[in-house]
């Protein structure tokens, strides 16, 4: 908890929590206002579809006014200065993006982006998510992410039969004519879990217990 | 009497079935393996595995969250004792004589007591549930829209009082969260409201979503900025279970937690949380030498360890009974029965008698499975302990993408995961909390019909409206709660009964 110092300028104020919580609830109350703009109130009798929608807008837009003004008069004493980390939520938001574009391809607008199926984003997602924290090691991560994708395959795409899209779209009708609809499943996972194993070997971790060794060593 | 005998009779025929006993067995397996993950309480647990219960049919798919439930709720206790973290606010109180037995070489005793503890709160707690239930069921079945209405309004404005941090911000994030319960369509005329023109939004937001971002993925984001201390897990040795001498001493202790813990847990906000802690200064109180307590007395962990069991299952009551969930956690249970067309109220039990009874006996039958389950693999649960959160919070994003996307292959449901969660973080950042929100938004297309209907059958007079006495009641009710505990002097003490926790 930061104190801000007694004569601070107004700028920190804008700083503080209690303010920002007040112009993000002023925000949302905008929007809803903005929303229910063009609905019908109907009448007490009978109310219509904005009753509610613009009732609950003016109250938040109270609420609002009510954060704001409170968070730039109180005494400085009380006052609690905003902290938000960026590299956290940026990256592990884009991951999940990246997962929701690609994992059976999305039209949005002007951009088309390809169905890359599970096999290939799953790794990606874990990798890129990972190096949200600032411990994210690209190796641990490697192992991680392939391993992973070769146990969600078998236990979502095979035992619970979820319908899953697994391979690029370019490459589907290739890789089921070759391997058959059922057995391609099945011989990515085990393909993924050599990867694993091979990588883990390679870069000399030890699967079962890699943590446990680093801590007794710690 | 013997009709009580009856419905649990017909509770345990359903739940008994193979499958209800094997997915009564995995939730509470997969409950414990993920609130034993450090980091992840019981609300995460549970909102990152209600995807994959959707395959299940409504009985089935409830008993595995319910089994969930308790699981995430022991690992939480487990993390207490044997680190000194707890998974969540209700297992706080654990750690002070529960990590101190750890300490002492006595962890394998107060993961013991705890789970005695907890299994005889829960069988009591199921008691109550079950004979509450048809009585109040009934008195609820005789209320009219007016009065459902009203009893929201009670039940929202006790929620936001009982809630921690500001008044005015828990005001904020009722509303906000009511406000997202009108999303989609009118019920009445079909028209689209609140979508911001995004065809998706036509069904509304998804209860699932929104507390699988706003409880997982926010809580992932908070937690990478605290650094990571790996705690010291001292060698389990012990005996793992209680001699006579430690029974003979928790019996009371126990008893009185379970009664406290059932009458407290009916309370909306943090009952939960409030038992234990009241157990604890209960047992403090009345203990021959309270110098004892904070340095590894059994009965601490004995009491709030029932306590919080019994308010866990009470905290159902009000859901089962009356449709109307108490804490954010029962706000999930009521989006998942929703899910699967059960809406949740006093129909339930003579609309769905085997779901319901099969549900509430499926509770002991949990309680007794987690006893089963979790002293012996209590070495395995050891090692999740210690898995590093680097590599976890990966693995838990991608469990709640893969989780989310298999339920209706929509990329839009995953994109919503992402902004809901950062929104989430957000929120938390200013001090919003946000489960206020969730329990708006569970409620809120009920509050919106039963206000309609109220208004429609009183002939829009608000006046005739308000005649009826126990409408007027329980909003002067819910009134008289806002303005008080909004006056300076009262403010101040519940700050610092919030703080104190």
């Amino acid at each position: 908890m930061s104190v801000t110092r007694s004569q601070d300028p107004w700028g920190d104020r804008l700083l503080r929590v209690d303010f920002l919580a007040g112009v993000v609830v002023g925000i949302i109350a905008v929007a809803i206002w903005m929303q229910a703009w063009n609905l019908p109130m109907g009448e007490i009798r009978n109310f219509g579809p904005g009753f509610l929608p613009k009732l609950f807008g003016a109250g938040l837009a109270v609420g609002a006014t009510a954060l704001t003004a409170w968070g730039l008069l109180q005494p400085p004493s009380q006052a609690e200065r905003v902290k938000l980390a960026f590299r956290g939520p940026v990256v592990v938001t884009s991951g999940i993006l990246f997962f929701a574009l690609f994992i059976r391809g999305w039209q949005v607008g002007p951009i088309a982006a390809p169905q890359l199926g599970l096999m290939i984003v799953a790794p990606v997602t874990v990798v890129l998510t990972g190096f949200g924290s600032r411990e994210g090691n690209a190796r641990e991560l490697l192992v991680l992410g392939f391993g992973l994708t070769a146990l969600g395959t078998l236990l979502f795409a095979d035992l619970l039969n979820l319908r899953l899209p697994l391979f690029p779209q370019a490459l589907e009708p290739w890789i089921f004519q070759t391997f058959g609809f059922e057995w391609s499943r099945r011989y990515a996972y085990a393909a993924y879990a050599l990867i694993t194993l091979g990588l883990a070997h390679a870069f000399g971790f030890k699967l079962l217990g890699s943590a446990r060794d680093k801590e007794s060593g710690a | 009497m013997s009709a009580l005998f009856d419905n649990l009779a017909l509770g345990f025929s359903v739940s008994f079935s193979f499958q209800n006993v094997f997915l009564c067995f995995i939730g509470a397996l997969l409950g414990t393996l993920i609130g034993v993950l450090p980091g992840v309480g019981p609300l995460a647990t549970i909102a990152i595995l209600l995807p994959i219960t959707y395959n299940v049919d409504p009985v089935g798919s409830l008993i595995m969250l319910a089994g969930i439930y308790y699981g995430a709720q022991y690992g939480g206790s487990t993390t207490a004792i044997l680190v000194n973290m707890p998974g969540e606010a209700s297992s706080v109180v654990t750690t002070l004589d529960g990590h101190a037995m750890a300490l002492d070489g006595r962890a394998g005793k107060a993961l013991g007591i705890a789970a005695i503890g907890s299994l005889i709160a829960g069988s009591f707690g199921v008691l109550v549930l079950a004979g509450l239930a048809v009585p109040l069921s009934q008195v609820a079945l005789s209320f009219s829209a007016s009065h459902y209405f009203a009893l929201m309004v009670l039940g929202l404005t006790l929620a936001i009082v009982l809630a921690s941090g500001s008044l005015l911000k828990a005001l904020c994030m009722l509303l906000i969260g009511l406000a997202m319960a009108l999303a989609g369509a009118d019920p009445i005329s079909g028209q689209a409201r609140l979508t911001f023109n995004l065809p998706v939004l036509y069904d509304g937001f998804s209860i699932a979503i929104v507390a699988m971002a706003i409880f997982g993925i926010a809580e992932i984001l908070r937690n990478l900025e605290l650094t990571e201390g790996r705690p010291a897990i001292k060698p389990l040795v012990g005996r793992l279970l209680p001699d006579r001498r430690d029974l003979k001493q928790c019996a009371a202790p126990i008893a009185r937690g379970t009664f406290l813990g059932s009458a407290l847990g009916l309370l909306p906000g943090n009952g939960v949380i409030l038992s234990s802690f009241a157990s604890y200064a209960l047992e403090k109180r009345l203990a021959a030498d309270p110098s004892r307590f904070g340095k590894g007395a059994i009965e601490g962990v004995a009491g709030p360890e029932s306590a919080n069991n019994a308010a866990a299952q009470s905290a159902f009551i009000p859901l089962l009974t009356l449709g109307l969930p108490a804490t954010a956690t029962m706000a999930i249970m009521a989006g998942a029965m929703t899910l699967h067309g059960v809406s949740p109220g006093p129909q339930v039990i003579t609309a769905h008698p085997d779901l319901f009874w099969g549900v509430v006996t499926s509770m002991w039958l949990g309680n007794l499975m987690l006893v089963i389950i979790n002293l012996p693999l209590i070495g395995l649960w050891v090692k999740f302990l210690r898995v590093p959160y680097r590599l976890l919070f990966p693995t838990i994003v991608l469990i709640c993408c893969i989780g989310m996307f298999s339920v209706n292959s929509q990329p839009s449901d995953v994109v919503q995961i992402a902004v809901f969660g950062a929104l989430g973080y957000l929120f938390f950042k200013l001090r919003l909390e946000p489960t206020p929100l969730l329990l708006g938004f569970v409620l809120g297309s009920l509050l919106e019909n039963n206000l309609r209907r109220g208004l429609v059958l009183a002939r829009g007079d608000i006046g005739l409206f308000l005649s009826d006495p126990v409408t007027l009641a329980l909003l002067a009710g819910a009134l008289a709660i806002l303005v008080t505990s909004s006056l300076p002097s009262i403010s101040k003490r519940r700050k610092v009964l919030v703080e104190d926790e």
